[in-house]
């Protein structure tokens, strides 16, 4: 078999789905990203929506099997929006009333941790599609040193785009400007702008003999991995531009905020996986549950003014979901174990906010809607995590992109969003 | 004149020192077999022009037809061709047969292939008038609720025909006696090349000149041994531990009191011993508490170590009836035996020993603390994440592969679904049984037998078709470790774990459906990857599961050993070629090994890629980020070149300060020598010292064999010229200066702090020869082959 039959047929196995190489960025800084930011907030571990925005109170206290301790008339009513009686949940609801798309009764078809996260972010159970924050950032901007920064969650990126875990912003401050010998001084360059254009020219040319005579699939995808993630490496110095002097130590999600926004500032990043846990409340679930609640939802706040603060809260895209959702009914511990209907929550550029779209019943089962009108409908279609995503991959432009196609979601097209 | 071959290198050398290389193309380095050939870079791999020629059409194949035995036959025809196309949909834990006698496993199951032959064998028994029900029914001559879906005479049904007819008169196949290796048609890497980077990637250093000798003198044999002798050094140990923390991440405990609170405070009261120090000497209670979390931490790994030091069998990982302390938890656990005491020898209490804990059930890893907390379980989990744990660590198995749809949990109707729907039983008849037998592990890990016995809803206790006898219910850890360490799904999955984490080759999953040409080349690549698992399986199992075979043998496997394809190749070993982005751990390893300094900011300081840029390197921290990148972000491409630049800056200088024979990266050159005169006369002899050096560093620091005059070498000369000629040109115009940077010189001992003599120090560069060093070593440093393995 000659070298371009078996690259051929390293093709077909999909071995060489390898990023697009742009040679002729190589040298050059890439443009500023300026598309929207998608954000996404995985609440690990599977939250409850009965306590947030599919709210089940208890009629009375003689009410046998309780979905939820607080009653029904507590239940509160914003613009559109049932909200459960939790005091940070109501602020968020008030604040973003206008803003905010609900999605109810979902039905992410799994139990597992695991396949529910992929299902709420990607749109399909097993570890096939890549997250949408992969899809997006790979479509639009793959050669952004940190065009898609996790967190965690689910990131799976099928090899679309390199993910980057950003844990704090010293070490970002030191590795932005590589040829230094001294991180702060401008002046310490090890060599002359003279010299660092010869080397990227010997190692540009080295890498084109090496690619040229590689055979091996595997080889050539690492080949080209690297010359692409380095050919936008030198941007990374307009991070520090943008991150504040101290992260905010308050939370975990707070800062993961922090460095998403600043990155996106500086035109260096298409998505973000943030993350906070806290919410497999198999016992003590009222408050274990509402920790987390609070500790989620203080994330968002915090989000959302940091956007405002550097002026990019226009152009976010923000996204809310779990790995799936828990029981109608307490256990024994007085927690709740894993159900499969749940919501996901998001605003931002492009969705159309202040509605509920889908409802679970009295005891969160799944109730069908219309795939047109999206009303509620006995002999409608279960909203699933694949509409929600084709939906989400329209507003992104990637029903028109090949990654579509490269990974479809077989569901009805629904108008969700707008 | 220098001599290049290994075969003439000093004696004297040591590790450190540079070995003497094979960089000349007249160094008589010749391919091992005839399906080597070197990994010469420069001169272009040009296997189209290798391709035989067409055979004749005419001619008769010359080979007999190969002998296809049962389990090939089934495999190979059988199964690709009806079962699993046609039968499985119904056939299986979900589908609409499964409560006939034929239900097939699912092909998540490591040994399902074999599972299955069983199982049609089994059910072939059955007959009706003489003729089995395996033809009858699907040929439609007695009731099948899925139709005729064979009828008589069709190629189908002529495969049932046969499968029946091996049973009755079965094809066995002679044994060679010799286990093939895969990728005839592959390019291999030299024997030194292996030699060089599978050193590397065991210990962490490059080979000594005696090595590479050996193994040029004595060819596979030496580089076999050699490997061997490298799995008995200290850094092979750390690597091992290393290796199997990615996948036990029990490190997540380390420090603080992460590991010492999860010991069993009832049991073992002394557990907090250090609290008894002084109330002002909190320093000590602290490094002390520490010392705990870090031994509780290091339990597991470290019995993965004992086992592999001492040349026990590796199911001891299991069963083993110890578990491993050292002088803090010999304390926290109330020992008597190697106890440290306050204010004792820190140093000694730090070393690991083996012990029985009294009235403790010990289990391997199963009854290791730091192991079931990293794994835990809750009173509705009920151990049924650690069971998926055991499979998929010890069995090769993911359990969760085996259903392939989506659940609705809302439209179970049936009592007790995990036990009684189909659509939750295909994973929990294989799940609940394994959980069963860690019931005496709490969710703390803590050994606790329930007190009213197991979940009477679950299904049984047990492990395959056996139930765990009453009388083995406190022992049930042991029962369950027992038979898996005996199950040859154990061995293949020590097989798989470590090829793919030397090899960075990962694992293939099955492909269920071929409904497309990639699904073929797909399912080619699986099958090739598994025959050399079963190869290496064999070893391991003949070897009486000494681990240090599945190292040795993964790292001289073709899938390793590949740099290109020859015109042979089928097509099987798409996976060939390590191509792995290296660690943060192996890159800095590395960095050391080449230069002889570590990347860090001081002696006293930990490497950076150990730590400021480990998680940004895409390490791991064995909590949040438990799983290595293996992609290149751009962040990662940044923090190689700052390495280089650091390196670059303060190593060469370092370097030179050194005699030639105890010099790492230039002992064929001087910082004299340059290749023109300052009279601009040519120097031939310094621009063949150079080049020299060159080459040596192309393969001291990427691998590669090179002659001087070689494409690659030239164009690192051209690099080193340029920057010379442009630093030679800046320091007449007064645009540069001839000192170097304050970081750059070399005036003291980085190691010792001692101050380096007048006259042997470096802190000027007047003919710019160190700088221009420094632009090849940054080349060379972010090159492709030093960044990836």
């Amino acid at each position: 078999m000659d070298r371009r039959s078996f690259l051929k047929l390293a093709g077909l196995a999909g071995l060489t789905v390898v990023p697009t190489l742009r040679p002729r960025l190589a040298h050059a800084n890439l443009p500023p990203y300026e598309g929207p930011l998608y954000i996404t907030v995985h609440a690990g571990g599977g939250w409850d929506p009965t306590m947030i925005c599919d709210p089940k109170g208890r009629q009375d206290e003689l009410e046998v099997d309780p979905v939820n301790n607080f009653f029904v008339d507590e239940i509160e009513e914003i613009g559109a929006f049932r909200v459960a009686p939790l005091p940070v949940v109501v602020e968020f609801f008030e604040n973003y009333q206008s803003e905010l798309l609900v999605m109810n009764g979902i039905d992410c078809g799994t139990n597992s941790h695991q396949a529910g996260t992929q299902n709420t972010w990607s749109g399909e159970l097993t570890e096939q599609i890549p997250a949408l924050n992969a899809l997006v950032a790979g479509a639009a901007g793959s050669s952004l040193p940190l065009s898609f920064i996790s967190n965690g969650g689910y990131d799976f990126t099928a090899d679309v785009v390199p993910p980057t875990r950003v844990p704090d912003t010293s070490a970002i401050a030191q590795i932005a400007f590589p040829y230094r010998t001294s991180e702060f001084d401008p002046e310490s360059n090890l060599f002359t702008d003279d010299t660092l254009a010869r080397i990227a020219e010997a190692r540009e040319a080295r890498h084109e003999r090496l690619i040229n005579s590689s055979t091996l699939p595997r080889e050539q995808f690492g080949m080209n991995s690297l010359f692409e993630a380095r050919s936008g490496s030198n941007d990374l110095r307009r991070l520090v531009d943008y991150l504040p002097d101290q992260l905010d130590n308050t939370s975990d999600l707070r800062q993961q905020a922090q460095i998403a926004i600043a990155s996106y500032r500086a035109g260096l990043t298409v998505s973000a996986n943030l993350t906070t846990g806290g919410f497999d409340t198999h016992g003590d679930h009222d408050n274990r549950q509402t920790t987390a609640l609070n500790r989620l939802f203080d994330g968002v706040n915090f989000l959302m003014q940091e956007a405002e603060r550097q002026g990019v809260a226009d152009r976010v895209v923000l996204m809310i979901g779990s790995d799936f959702a828990r029981t109608p009914y307490y256990n024994e511990g007085n927690g709740k174990d894993h159900w499969s209907v749940t919501s996901m929550m998001m605003l931002g550029t492009g969705i159309r906010g202040g509605r509920v779209i889908g409802e679970s019943d009295h005891r969160q089962g799944p109730m069908t809607i219309n795939p047109s009108t999206l009303a509620l409908d006995e002999n409608g279609i279960r909203l699933t995590p694949a509409h929600i995503h084709r939906s989400l991959r329209k507003l992104a432009g990637l029903d028109e992109h090949n990654l579509d196609n490269q990974f479809p979601l077989a569901v009805e097209d629904l108008d969700l969003l707008s | 004149m220098v001599c290049m071959l290994p075969a003439c290198a000093d004696d004297a050398s040591t590790d450190q020192s540079p070995p003497t290389t094979p960089v000349t193309a007249d160094t008589g380095i010749q391919p091992d077999t005839p399906a080597e050939t070197d990994a010469s870079t420069d001169a272009g791999l040009d296997v189209d022009g290798d391709a035989p020629a067409e055979p004749d059409a005419t001619e008769p194949d010359p080979q007999p037809a190969a002998c296809e035995d049962n389990q090939a036959f089934f495999e190979d025809r059988l199964w690709e061709e009806l079962l699993n196309p046609v039968c499985v949909a119904c056939h299986a834990d979900q589908g609409v047969a499964r409560d006939s006698a034929l239900s097939f496993r699912p092909s998540a199951q490591a040994d399902y292939l074999e599972a299955n032959y069983d199982l049609l064998a089994e059910v072939s028994q059955l007959e009706i008038g003489g003729t089995p029900l395996v033809l009858l029914k699907p040929s439609g001559v007695v009731e099948h609720g899925g139709g005729t879906v064979t009828p008589e005479g069709s190629d189908n049904y002529a495969l049932l025909v046969e499968f029946v007819e091996r049973l009755a008169e079965p094809v066995e196949c002679e044994d060679t006696g010799v286990d093939e290796l895969p990728g005839e048609g592959l390019v291999l890497r030299s024997e030194l090349s292996t030699l060089r980077a599978a050193t590397l990637n065991l210990a962490g250093r490059l080979p000594t000149s005696d090595e590479y000798r050996s193994v040029q003198l004595d060819g596979a044999d030496a580089l076999r041994d050699t490997l061997w002798g490298v799995t008995y050094e200290e850094a092979f140990f750390e690597r091992l531990k290393e290796l199997y923390n990615d996948h036990f991440l029990t490190r997540r405990y380390i420090g603080g009191s992460n590991g010492v609170d999860l010991i069993d405070y009832a049991r073992f009261p002394n557990a907090y011993f250090y609290e008894a120090v002084a109330e002002e000497d909190g320093g000590s209670r602290n490094r002390w508490r520490a010392a705990v979390s870090n031994a509780v931490a290091n339990e597991p790994l470290e019995l993965v170590e004992y086992i592999v030091r001492e040349g026990r069998p590796f199911t001891e990982v299991l069963t083993a009836d110890y578990t491993m302390v050292n002088g803090y938890t010999a304390a926290a656990y109330g020992l008597e035996d190697g106890a440290f005491e306050l204010y004792g020898d820190e140093e000694e209490a730090a070393e690991f020993f083996p012990v029985q804990i009294p009235g403790y059930n010990h289990a391997g890893v199963l009854s290791m603390t730091a192991f079931l907390n990293r794994f835990p379980t809750t009173d509705t989990n009920r151990n049924r994440h650690r069971s998926w744990v055991m499979f998929r660590l010890f069995l090769a198995s993911d359990i969760l592969g085996f259903a392939d749809r989506p659940i609705d949990p809302s439209s179970s109707t049936v009592h007790n679904p995990t036990l009684n729907d189909p659509q939750c039983t295909v994973c929990h008849t294989t799940m609940d049984p394994v959980a069963g037998l860690l019931q005496n592990w709490d969710a703390r890990g803590r050994y606790s037998p329930p007190e009213d016995g197991w979940y009477p809803s679950l299904a049984p206790p047990g492990f395959g078709d056996e139930v765990l006898p009453v009388s083995e219910r406190p022992r049930a850890a042991q029962w369950l470790a027992e038979r898996m360490s005996a199950d040859r799904r154990f061995a293949l999955s020590q097989t798989q774990l470590v090829f793919s984490s030397v090899t960075g080759i990962p694992v293939r999953s099955p492909v269920n459906r071929v409904d497309s040409s990639e699904d073929e080349v797909a399912r080619e690549a699986y099958r090739t990857q598994q025959d050399e698992f079963e190869r290496l399986t064999d070893l391991f199992v003949a070897s009486e599961y000494d681990l240090r075979v599945l190292f040795v043998e993964s790292l001289l496997s073709p899938y390793y050993r590949a740099v290109g394809v020859g015109a042979a190749e089928s097509g099987g070993m798409l996976d060939a070629g390590s191509a792995r982005l290296r660690t943060p751990e192996q890159l800095d390893r590395q960095i050391q090994a080449v230069t002889g300094y570590p990347w860090a900011r001081g002696r006293t300081n930990t490497p950076y890629l150990l730590s400021t840029y480990l998680l940004l390197y895409g390490g791991i921290d064995s909590n949040a980020i438990s799983e290595r990148a293996d992609v290149p972000s751009g962040i990662i491409s940044n923090i190689g070149l700052r390495a280089a630049t650091d390196l670059a800056c303060t190593a060469v200088a370092r370097d030179f300060v050194l005699n030639p024979e105890d010099r790492r990266l230039f002992p064929l050159v001087e910082r004299t020598y340059a290749p023109e005169t300052l009279d601009g006369f040519y120097v031939p002899d310094a621009e063949r010292a150079i080049r020299e050096n060159i080459a040596y560093l192309h393969w001291r620091m990427l691998g590669e064999e090179l002659s001087i005059d070689s494409e690659e070498v030239d164009a690192t000369y051209a690099l080193f010229e340029g920057t010379w000629r442009e630093g030679r040109e800046k320091i007449a115009s007064g645009e540069l200066s001839t000192s170097l940077g304050t970081a750059c010189r070399a005036i003291s001992n980085w190691y010792t702090g001692e101050s380096i003599s007048n006259d042997r120090r470096i802190d000027t560069d007047p003919d710019y020869i160190i700088r221009a060093w420094q632009a090849v070593y940054a080349y060379l440093a972010t090159d492709y082959r030093f960044i990836y393995e």
